[in-house]
């Protein structure tokens, strides 16, 4: 298969670079036909993000308008202040609690991935192939199917408003990718590298964690990151199981603030961008990491 | 032997385990490391129906280094991993030090291995590539640095202690491998191809430093090859294994001079024996048109060894050329045959020799020649004799015809 | 008849580092014959073959084929074919599709007529009972096979061969090595032929061109290159066990000049040359050359002394590896030469076999090569 694709591929560079000479006369029309559909796609998934951050600046008469304008003629910063001080919104204390709940799901589902992820590629069980394909399975079900049947679960274990209910679905429900995405990885890692610890004295425990993590460290910090965001937006799972504000988590905060106060959209706004926030900083900041690990799990040896 | 002892003795619960603890060598000096006899009883291993490995038993003594020899595929391999742990144990069992370890798992065996991709940690140093297996063991930090030098100065490494392994060049990067594995002293050293992906020229290189420091330390090492040429430069003896099973062991001299089989014949020497089958030209009656008996090289072969053989071997250098004078070039053999004229197919010089192909009744006989004189050059036909005492017969199933007290 | 003309031909990479000098005015010409490209890896040797077949554009220079200059042509009109290290096959495709396709693509011959071609080669590849498996199904040596018989079967003016034995193992590689070498006899085609073995290159060339950095260093037969390399890097890439170098000083004695091999705790007289035929002076720093086979160990008119560190059996010869001082030295011997590690050993240096070395630029200073002519490698 690899030497097919390689020597079409082969072919088709050679034709490529061929075309390019034939047709070098109307390169600038491609270039500008190529800019065009590259705006295009970024106008349509970042005008939303655009509009959050613009209303989120934008004073309450401003936002009331018949023809609100696409630039804020006032920028103020009056909408987060209201956000901070407003005693009917905990914003904060729901900020705290989606970290929590995020930064604990992330973690767990990542230790658990690791073992789990290890064990699909490394060790040979009844039931392996099996199991791996049960994760597949799951990955692909949609939370709403599932959502009544964990409710009851939920409910019946006394677990209902608590953190931990939200600890252990964002667990399970994070699992399948975390460990499709570590499988991946580790099924590209060399044996030999874990048999020569294992020959240098060390047990197989101790050759996960001082050779498979360290080697990992890129597509863990990918899958962490993973996790974390969809622990971090979950909504359906949060509104069905909690119910006290102390433990409310951002998304479900937002959308109460929604249902009970009208004409708010400016802080509805403005806490949606505190929300998204963390998630693309931490994104921005870890890229480096994710794409080499993402690639590094995707591409053999 | 005085640590064979210390390691044979067994515990007040009856179990039998070679305690790293107990043989850690206190001086921190690598060159005394000293090794473990190897012993495999009727090692099998099975994968599903396939019988991978078949019945090998072997003994290696300590400071021997053994080869496993034999193509892709005869199990090789496999023996070795199960010597290492690192596969388990169909049938028969391993013992290391007298100690059986068939159950044991890898990290209690107290072997090293090299890699044949090296397999070093890419996320760490040279110096903590070396200094990982130390961590094990009881020395203390003083003396792990102490052994991480003097293993770098051994296999002259010391400036690339700080480096990581992915700056390093392939030959660098073996002898880091090396070093980890000889770091902490193990009882046997195992080696699974590890120079095969070095280029030619480094391979020879390498070897011969292997083999240098293998002797100095005296470290028993089982060394995995499908590489002949490599088996014979470095081993003590050589095990060559075929479908499993272990066909022949013995010193370089012995298997390369004394093959038991057509299989071991044929599979040593570069270029390899020749092996033709006696049933070539001319019937034994003669009656068939053409060349007469004799006259023809691969037929008069066929003559010379007894009947029952199905195959006549010779060695391309029991292949002699003769000039135009009549006198075989070189250092001729004292049984020499007649002279056949030969059809040259090919003339290959390979630098220290030159391998001539030539054409007979039974398909394509290699010469090897470390001259050819001048007069011989860009003919097309040559006169060639064979050393009598230099023949090789073997009956159907590849089994050696011995000659008898005289002759066949 | 069939002339590949390589007219200083060069290939620079330009990039955000800056320029990279890959083929550095190559000019060669090519007619009925076996050329191998030799080298280590990234001398320019790949990308001279890619530009000859028109995989990689060409920079500088030019290229022609029978004449015609190819230099701007697309692959498929240069008649050539090329055989990849990987075989580049069609997974997808039986081994008779892969055989036909280029044929269907690349002329107009009927399909009768292209059936007919495709079983011919077939026959002369030896992989008629193959034609209608998959080609996932083939060993190595096979695969290596069809690729071939798919370069050949139509029937090109120049063959290019890219590392086609690198990815078989030992046995099969001298197996095809014959094959390769018998086809290319057969068919005579103008052929050039990439490959970082010198075996191989020793063995089927019929001329040799040593490739280092994108320079061409030596073109000629292997015999000749071997025999009289134009420098250390010739020297020292063509044979194994690699040819040993010493630095040695010069020093003049009557008719002779004495090599004084500079053995790290003092200087041996390691060998003398007739002074007509080397282009030195005394005093001169140089660096002196002599093949492992041409050492001898068994002679009684020996010029040093050297102790045995290991000596390697092979059969038909012994590898015995020395060290003089703090230099080793490498002899290969017969069988019956069979010294022990820790032994000493007397060693003699036949002057006729001396290669001698510029010290600085490390090019050949031999005066002539006709002292010790190259005999042509044809049979």
């Amino acid at each position: 298969m690899i030497s097919f694709v390689a020597s079409v591929a082969r072919e088709s560079v050679t034709g490529l670079r061929l075309l390019r000479r034939q047709v070098r006369s109307d390169t600038r029309l491609r270039r500008a036909g190529f800019y065009a559909s590259l705006g295009l796609t970024l106008l349509v998934s970042l005008f939303p993000f655009y509009v959050m951050f613009a209303t989120s600046i934008t004073t309450d008469d401003a936002i009331y308008v018949n023809n609100p304008s696409l630039l804020p003629r006032e920028v103020t910063l009056s909408q987060y202040a209201v956000l901070f001080s407003s005693e009917t919104f905990a914003f904060t204390t729901y900020f705290v609690n989606s970290a929590i709940v995020a930064t604990v799901t992330a973690t767990f589902s990542l230790f658990v991935g690791v073992i789990g992820a290890y064990s699909f590629t490394r060790l040979s069980y009844p039931g392996n192939t099996l199991i791996r394909r049960g994760v597949v399975v799951v990955y692909m079900l949609s939370a709403i199917t599932v959502v009544v049947p964990l409710f009851q679960l939920i409910a019946r274990l006394g677990l209902v408003d608590t953190r931990l209910s939200l600890f252990i679905t964002y667990t399970v429900s994070t699992l399948p990718l975390t460990l499709y995405m570590l499988w991946n990885y580790f099924e590209s890692l060399p044996v030999a590298i874990e048999e020569a610890a294992m020959l240098d004295g060390y047990s197989r425990v101790e050759t996960i964690f001082r050779v498979v993590v360290p080697l990992s460290l890129p597509v863990l910090v990918a899958t962490f990151l993973f996790a974390f965001k969809i622990a971090w937006n979950e909504y359906i799972f949060a509104s069905v199981f909690l119910k006290s504000q102390a433990k409310l988590t951002l998304p479900i905060g937002i959308e109460q603030m929604n249902a009970d106060f009208s004409n708010v959209w400016g802080q509805i706004m403005a806490a949606s961008f505190l929300t998204t926030l963390p998630i693309v900083v931490m994104f921005l900041y870890l890229e480096k990491y994710m794409v080499e690990g993402l690639t590094a799990g995707a591409v053999e040896g | 032997m005085q640590e064979q002892d210390r390691d044979t003795r067994s515990s007040a619960d009856g179990t039998e385990r070679p305690h790293r603890d107990d043989r850690t060598p206190t001086d921190g000096v690598v060159g005394e490391a000293g090794g473990e006899t190897v012993e495999l009883s009727s090692l099998s291993k099975r994968f599903g129906d396939e019988e991978a490995v078949d019945g090998v038993s072997l003994s290696i003594s300590e400071g021997e280094l053994l080869v496993l020899l034999g193509p892709s595929g005869c199990g090789k391999t496999t023996t070795l991993r199960m010597i290492a742990g690192l596969e388990s144990v169909s049938g028969g069992s391993v013992a290391i030090g007298g100690v059986d370890v068939s159950e044991h798992p890898p990290q209690d065996r107290d072997v090293a291995m090299v890699f044949q991709n090296y397999a070093l940690y890419p996320h760490k140093t040279v110096r903590e590539n070396i200094r990982f297996p130390l961590r094990k063991t009881d020395l203390s930090k003083a003396e792990q640095r102490e052994r991480i030098e003097s293993t770098a100065a051994l296999l002259d490494i010391a400036d690339l202690l700080d480096k990581e392994p992915a700056a390093l060049s392939g030959g660098q990067r073996q002898r880091v491998a090396i070093g980890r594995a000889i770091g902490r002293e193990p009882s046997v050293l195992l080696m699974d191809e590890p120079l095969s992906n070095l280029d030619a020229k480094l391979r020879v290189r390498t070897r011969s430093e292997l083999r240098s420091l293998q002797q100095r330390l005296g470290i028993t090492t089982v060394y995995v090859t499908h590489d002949q040429e490599e088996a014979m430069s470095i081993a003590d003896r050589i095990a060559i294994m075929n479908d499993g099973r272990v066909e022949q062991v013995g010193t370089p001299e012995e298997v390369y001079e004394d093959p038991t089989s057509a299989f071991i014949a044929g599979f040593l020497g570069d270029p390899s024996m020749n092996l033709l089958p006696t049933s070539v030209g001319p019937s034994r009656d003669g009656d068939t048109g053409g060349t007469e008996r004799g006259d023809e090289l691969a037929a008069g072969l066929a003559a010379a060894v007894p009947d029952d053989a199905a195959r006549v071997g010779v060695r391309p250098e029991d292949l002699f050329l003769v000039d135009g004078s009549g006198s075989v070039v070189g250092d001729g053999p004292a049984n020499v045959s007649d002279v056949y004229d030969c059809d040259v197919h090919v003339v290959e010089p390979i630098g220290r020799a030159y391998e001539l192909t030539l054409s007979t009744a039974a398909g394509p006989v290699v010469l090897r020649a470390r001259t050819v004189p001048d007069e011989l050059r860009g003919r097309d036909r040559v006169g060639v004799v064979y050393d009598r005492d230099s023949l090789y017969a073997f009956d159907a199933d590849g089994g050696r015809l011995r000659r008898g007290g005289n002759g066949w | 008849m069939v002339e590949l003309v390589l007219d200083a031909v060069t290939k620079r990479y330009d990039d955000a580092q800056g320029t990279e000098l890959a083929v550095d005015e190559v000019s060669v010409t090519v007619e009925d014959e076996l050329l191998v490209l030799l080298g280590p890896s990234g001398c320019g040797k790949t990308t001279t073959l890619r530009m000859i077949a028109g995989l990689e554009t060409v920079t500088e220079g030019r290229i022609s084929i029978e004449g015609r200059d190819v230099t701007d042509l697309h692959p498929s009109e240069r008649s050539l074919a090329m055989v990849f290290q990987d075989y580049g096959l069609y997974t997808t495709m039986s081994v008779r599709k892969n055989m036909a396709y280029g044929l269907k693509h690349s002329t107009d011959l009927s399909k009768a007529e292209r059936d007919e071609r495709v079983q011919e080669m077939a026959e002369m590849f030896g992989i008629e009972a193959l034609l209608d498996r998959d080609v996932t199904d083939l060993s190595g040596g096979q695969k290596q096979r069809v690729a071939l018989g798919r370069a050949m079967v139509r029937e090109p003016d120049v063959f290019l061969l890219d590392e086609p034995l690198a990815s078989l193992d030992a046995k099969l590689r001298s197996e095809m090595r014959t094959e390769l070498q018998q086809l290319q006899n057969d068919l005579d085609i103008t052929t050039v032929y990439v490959t970082h073995d010198q075996k191989e290159a020793m063995t089927m060339a019929d001329r040799v061109a040593v490739m280092n950095d994108g320079v061409l260093r030596q073109l000629g037969p292997p015999e000749a290159v071997y025999e009289n390399p134009v420098d250390r890097f010739v020297a020292d890439f063509l044979g194994n066990p690699a040819m040993n170098q010493l630095p040695a000083t010069v020093d003049r004695r009557g008719d002779e000049y004495v090599l004084r091999a500079d053995v790290g705790d003092g200087r041996i007289a390691f060998a003398s040359v007739p002074r007509d035929d080397f282009d030195v002076r005394d005093g001169d720093h140089v660096t002196v050359g002599v093949r492992p086979e041409h050492l001898r160990l068994d002679d009684a008119s020996a010029d040093f002394e050297a102790a045995v560190t290991v000596s390697e059996y092979q059969g038909n010869d012994n590898f015995v590896h020395m060290s003089v001082g703090e230099r080793d030295l490498t002899a290969v011997v017969p069988p019956s030469v069979r010294p022990a590690a820790g032994d000493t050993v007397a060693v003699s240096v036949p002057p006729n076999h001396i290669h001698v070395f510029d010290g600085e630029t490390g090019a050949s200073v031999r005066t002539s090569s006709e002292s010790r002519p190259a005999p042509e490698s044809e049979t």
